[in-house]
């Protein structure tokens, strides 16, 4: 899909509604994924999903650089997901303490035939932090590169390499230490 | 235990079991929800414009008429019987009449 096109019908008003069909059409199924694995729930990946695509509607018509557009659609994708997460938090908790909610949500939505080193792999990422988390499932399942990972989150390129660093020996010490 | 044996064939699956179709047609279903969400809400837009301009109009009604009546500004320093010390005889008998036709017949 050529972006720079898709940039400039996204700026026409006429061409508007058939470019943004094209352009979720491309990348709806990454989006969802993408919020999935942060907030787990289907229902809420689905309510997420939802949010983003209005404001991804509703803004994109300022946007100028096809260059800018993936991490920009993955950002918009990030906030709602957080936006999710805060939700369920009470009065002083942060995100990262629904990691045992998250969980338990991860054991009631994997299918019967999952392999349970998938499940425990998942566990594995919910132990992270989540912001942590979050960098590391963009570059470990959505391949994309730091710069772009730098430009979602707001980080610099060199604390998020120290960060997959750190993530994925978390994640070995994990799945080495915990009990199947 | 050795994990890397086990691990190694996890790759990038997910333990979860939506199928494209499905997420296709959520994902149909959501963007022709964000294409049609700015009409269906103009509605909203312009209500709450017209409760803003009419919000507008009152508050500046009742900040002229602040001014424009210096009898109250007494009876609200003064006991009402300074108040009613301080009227003519005509503001007093205006004050006592003048309203008894204006109210509504239930």
């Amino acid at each position: 899909m050529d972006n720079d096109k898709l940039i400039d019908m996204l700026s026409e008003p006429s061409s508007r509604d058939a470019a943004f069909r094209l352009l979720m059409q491309h990348y709806g199924r990454r989006l969802y994924w993408h919020i999935r694995r942060i907030v787990v729930s289907h229902d809420d990946a689905e309510d997420a999903l939802q949010e983003a695509f209005l404001k991804i509607y509703s803004s994109i018509s300022s946007l100028r650089s096809a260059e800018k557009l993936v991490p920009w659609l993955y950002r918009v994708a990030t906030n709602e997901a957080l936006r999710c997460l805060r939700s369920k938090t009470r009065f002083f908790q942060s995100i990262d303490d629904l990691s045992p909610a998250l969980t338990d949500k991860l054991h009631a939505e994997s299918f019967l035939d999952s392999d349970a080193a998938e499940v425990r792999f998942q566990q594995a990422l919910l132990s992270l932090p989540t912001s942590q988390r979050v960098a590391f499932n963009m570059r470990y399942y959505d391949d994309l590169p730091y710069e772009q990972i730098a430009e979602i989150t707001g980080k610099s390129v060199a604390s998020l390499k120290t960060n997959y660093h750190y993530a994925t020996l978390k994640i070995k010490d994990y799945l080495e230490n915990s009990d199947l | 235990m050795n994990t890397n044996n086990i691990y190694d064939n996890v790759g990038r699956r997910l333990p979860f079991s939506e199928t494209d179709e499905y997420l296709d047609n959520l994902i149909s279903r959501s963007t022709e929800a964000a294409i049609d969400a700015p009409r269906k809400s103009s509605p909203t837009w312009y209500t709450a414009a017209v409760a803003a301009s009419l919000a507008l109009i009152i508050a500046t009604g009742f900040y002229f008429l602040s001014f424009q009546s210096p009898d109250v500004y007494v009876a609200e320093a003064d006991s009402v019987e300074d108040f009613l010390y301080s009227l003519s005889d005509e503001d007093v008998s205006l004050l006592a009449f003048s309203d008894y036709d204006e109210i509504p017949e239930y």
